[in-house]
């Protein structure tokens, strides 16, 4: 009996030194932010063509934005498709996809601690639907 | 193969491992090799510039996706 207490006293209770839950939820912010380091240099690449134009506006008042999106477009029909309709679409998909991820695997979270999480993806998709809007206008 | 190639610190992925090394120079190599090759063609620094960004920002990115792909250890 004795011997039977002190195994019972030396026993310990199992313990999870880190819970599956809170792995989850760093393993979506780390694929979040690497997906936002992608989004940035992707969406770069339109915005650095918007920037030349509105730049090249500036000292040609005669030219608009919208008309030099036109001719790089009748030039490079291709390059334009996927710098300004292909690689947008892909950022807005892949933010929405990992802001839907951060939300599931965080339960019902506070909305302002949600937005605090997020507002990189959701800049990276407002910045996509910007680019999208200006090439199809 | 053994992951990661490459560490992310903020908005870049720095090489984490040997092959990592040798693509973050074949893409600077290219770089350089785009560089010259329109400094030889344009007829400005503005212009050398201009263009060279445009490519500089095409090989980020590309090199971003190699980047992201490789960039977490691979569970069993």
């Amino acid at each position: 009996m004795d011997n039977f207490e002190e195994k019972l006293s030396s026993m310990s209770k199992p313990e999870v030194s880190e819970l599956r839950h809170q792995e989850m939820i760093s393993s979506a912010l780390i694929k979040a932010k690497d997906r936002t380091a992608l989004s940035f240099w992707w969406i770069s690449i339109p915005l650095y063509l918007i920037a030349m134009l509105v730049m090249k506006t500036f000292y040609m008042p005669e030219s608009a934005v919208t008309a030099g999106i036109r001719d790089f477009s009748q030039g490079n029909m291709f390059t334009a498709i996927v710098f300004f309709i292909l690689a947008p679409a892909a950022v807005i998909i892949m933010n929405l996809l990992s802001i839907r991820k951060i939300y599931y695997v965080s339960g019902n979270p506070k909305p302002q601690k949600f937005l605090k999480t997020v507002i990189i993806n959701l800049i990276m998709i407002i910045l996509s639907v910007f680019v999208i809007i200006i090439f199809l206008i | 193969m053994k992951f990661p190639w490459f560490r992310r610190f903020g908005i870049f992925f720095m090489p984490y491992s040997i092959i990592g090394w040798i693509l973050f120079a074949a893409g600077l190599i290219y770089a350089v090799n785009v560089f010259i090759d329109i400094d030889s063609r344009s007829h400005s620094v503005s212009d050398t510039l201009i263009n060279f960004v445009f490519n500089l920002l095409i090989i980020g990115g590309i090199y971003t996706i190699i980047a992201v792909l490789t960039s977490r250890e691979i569970r069993k």
